[in-house]
């Protein structure tokens, strides 16, 4: 078989995986050595799915003797079947690499004979980059469930990130689907690589030139869609793994039918709109001081399709809101709809030179279509706005229902009230937030 | 009433100081604006369309009088502030002179401040003209291509607005220390070229480039193979594709122009000079008329290279 079957097969087979973001290390050149990693990371292409193409995204081989339902490369499927050699995926890596293709290399497998046995071909692979082609560009490795500690320890020390698939967001989901990756084996790895990293951190406090142990830290990707598992089920766990096994990201992906399995569901679009609702979600999580718990619970366990996490919350939480804008301190900002992280660090700055009004918030970068109705500017509120949930519900999901591509069902056409809520003026041109160069900068 | 129309030099309250195009000489200019009175009212470059209704004052570049403006930025305004002056004036902005000259001039006033006027207008115009150049030079990063020629040398072709290429040797000469190559702006016609030693920048005509490499092109297609296997069918969203990969720069991303597995008849030093080859090796999707070839851009300005980059340092 030649390169470009074993690329096509190899690619094909990798393409579900979602994170491929090369963020997190910060690593200048070394002379002689080749490459470089840059904090916030860089997107080289993008595919014509819209995804960023930062890293070679492969597997080291699609042969797996386990048979996950949800997976492409499951033992069942009727696929064509590849392995890369140690040496043509390094020098392949190399070679696009100096070109300026790609960021680093992505590197999964799947198991060929037993964990330990592919988690051996991984290492062989970025040990030869390291060592012989004196590689210093960016390299992500999936560690293999159910392989052994010194061997997780080993690629640590050669990645710049590891993660290891949690799969599916609960276990009774993992059992039913994945019948060979028991809980156990998932967690394991994962417990191993956060002590690996905490340990890390003292010995580089102690020794600055200790080896560092994976510095763009654990990631982690779950499957949307496939079970039945709710968003509440997936935010808590996302925070707990955050919390627990201080985890940089964890990945959403919208199942895509891949599987023929009586548990899975078929012919149904991948569920975009949740997953960018996860994403959404996350992001308060992890930047903004938000709990799961205060975004969903028991009784209303779905993000809402027609609204943003953010805006669903301050409107369940009218009671502390308008927010002066030029007293707020910076967790009040980051709470306010169409305030990110960034425009909030502006608006601490900009005070400094005197009151801001709503005009200067625009120009700082606030998205105003949302941000107006939940604050003040010296004391007053925006004109024609009503802090009531009603009025505010009408104007922030009239967007989504005028326009419902992408919902999963047909949105009620108006909610009758006995005072139909007026327009108010919509501030153009704020729409440019910092919300999402933020957010493109951090994936 | 009769008298004000009738004026026939200009009075001195309306200078406008008239530089040559180089970093050091805008600096000069705004070092001339604190010893004249009146304060001159703007600073523009050759390019500018001169007024008739104005006194135009051409300033000497004097090194020791852009020294010390230099100075003068890093002391009052932070070196954040200089290092925003040097960034905006690679902007293809024809303000760009008045928006930096403004800039400092309301810097040093309020000196290290300057930073929380977030929302004054010489503050606001300042940010948006760094922020484009900064913009334009990651997508740049992102997006450039290089070949292997014959002899070892990478060979990347970038079309800018902004001059962007003394921001991306940097970066490149940083990540690829062991390789040398050449970054080739098509729209200025120069070239920044690094030896594995240290990089510099200069006019692209007159050098001749060698042969791609034997394996080039196999490269390419297996690059260009896993783009688009890597997609996933079921998400294909041309929109979102566009919004983060601007169809200006598809041309010169092989990925996104090269036929799969097609072979180079012509030298890329040719390839600047025949368009009907430019045409087969990257069918562009941009009509031709649209693209700023060699001719008219030919006359822009070259960057003052080495001047800039010790100014940088």
């Amino acid at each position: 078989m030649d390169l470009m079957d074993k690329l096509s097969i190899l690619t094909d087979s990798a393409k579900y995986d979602v994170a491929c973001t090369s963020s997190g290390s910060n690593r200048s050149g070394v002379k002689g050595a080749i490459g470089s990693t840059c904090l916030p990371g860089v997107c080289h292409s993008f595919a014509a799915d819209g995804r960023c193409i930062s890293l070679l995204k492969v597997l080291m081989t699609n042969i797996c003797v386990y048979d996950c339902q949800y997976c492409v490369n499951r033992r069942s499927n009727d696929v064509p079947r590849a392995a890369f050699t140690p040496e043509e995926l390094a020098l392949l890596t190399m070679e696009f690499y100096q070109r300026n293709y790609i960021e680093g290399l992505f590197l999964s497998s799947g198991v060929m004979q037993s964990p330990d046995a592919s988690m051996e071909r991984m290492c062989r692979v970025i040990e030869l980059l390291r060592t012989s082609y004196r590689f210093n560009g960016y390299i992500h490795a999936k560690a293999i469930p159910g392989s052994s500690p010194e061997l997780v320890r080993k690629l640590g020390l050669l990645c710049d990130r590891i993660s290891v698939n949690i799969e599916l967001p609960s276990e009774q989901s993992l059992r039913a689907l994945a019948p060979d990756k028991p809980k156990e084996n998932i967690l394991r790895p994962m417990t191993e690589i956060r002590d690996a990293l905490t340990q890390n951190k003292q010995e580089l406090a102690v020794y600055r030139h200790a080896p560092a142990f994976a510095p763009a830290g654990q990631s982690t990707q779950m499957i949307i869609g496939a079970t039945p598992d709710t968003d509440w089920q997936i935010l808590r766990l996302s925070e707990s793994l955050y919390k627990k096994y201080s985890l940089k990201r964890v990945f959403y992906s919208a199942y895509i039918p891949v599987g023929n399995h009586a548990l899975l569901p078929h012919d149904q679009p991948p569920p975009l709109l949740r997953e960018h609702r996860l994403y959404q979600a996350d992001w308060l999580l992890r930047f903004y001081g938000f709990k799961a718990s205060e975004l969903l619970d028991d009784k209303r366990p779905s993000l809402d399709p027609l609204l943003d996490p953010k805006c669903n919350w301050a409107l369940g939480h009218l009671d502390i809101f308008p927010v002066e804008v030029n007293l707020a301190d910076k967790e009040m900002l980051l709470r306010v709809p169409g305030i990110g992280p960034m425009s909030a660090m502006r608006i601490l700055k900009a005070r400094r030179a005197g009151a801001l009004s709503f005009d200067d918030l625009k120009k700082i970068g606030v998205v105003m279509k949302r941000a107006m109705y939940f604050i003040t500017c010296k004391g007053k509120m925006y004109p024609g706005v009503r802090l009531t949930h009603s009025f505010i519900y009408e104007n922030l999901t009239a967007d989504a229902r005028r326009n419902p591509k992408g919902l999963p069902f047909a949105p009620e056409s108006e909610q009758l009230s006995l005072f139909p809520a007026p327009a108010v003026p919509q501030l153009s041109a704020a729409d440019k937030g910092g919300e999402a160069v933020w957010q493109k900068s951090l994936m | 009433m009769a008298e004000i129309l009738n004026v026939t030099t200009p009075p001195d309250d309306y200078a406008i100081l008239h530089y040559d195009d180089s970093f050091e000489g805008m600096l000069t200019a705004v070092f001339e604006s604190y010893t004249r009175k009146p304060v001159p009212i703007s600073i523009v470059g050759q390019q500018h369309q001169k007024r008739l209704d104005v006194q135009y004052i051409t300033i000497e570049t004097d090194f020791r009088k852009s020294e010390r403006v230099i100075d003068g930025i890093n002391r009052i305004m932070g070196g954040d502030a200089y290092e925003r002056v040097w960034t905006g004036f690679l902007s293809c902005n024809p303000d760009k002179e008045d928006i930096i000259y403004k800039y400092i001039r309301f810097g040093m006033k309020v000196g290290h401040k300057v930073h929380f006027h977030l929302t004054d207008r010489r503050v606001m115009n300042m940010d948006k003209l760094v922020k484009l150049v900064g913009r334009e030079s990651s997508l740049q990063i992102e997006f450039v291509r290089f070949s292997r020629m014959e002899g070892g040398v990478f060979y990347g072709r970038i079309e800018p607005d902004n001059d962007v290429l003394p921001l991306m040797m940097p970066f490149f000469a940083d990540r690829f220390n062991t390789q040398p190559f050449i970054i080739h702006d098509t729209r200025r016609q120069t070239a920044g070229l690094y030896d594995t030693q240290e990089w510099y920048i200069r006019s692209a005509e007159g050098i001749t480039m060698p042969e791609y490499s034997d394996d080039e092109m196999k490269y390419r297609a297996l690059w260009k193979r896993f783009y688009n296997t890597i997609a996933i069918k079921e998400r294909i969203n041309p929109n979102l594709r566009r919004q983060h990969m601007p169809k200006k720069f598809w041309k010169n991303i092989i990925e996104m122009s090269m036929v799969d597995g097609a072979k180079p008849t012509a030298l890329p030093s040719d390839i600047s000079r025949s368009k009907d080859a430019e045409r087969f090796l990257n069918p562009s999707p941009l009509p031709q008329d649209k693209i700023g070839t060699s001719a008219e851009s030919q006359e822009l300005r070259l960057p003052a290279d080495t001047g800039s980059q010790a100014a940088k340092k």
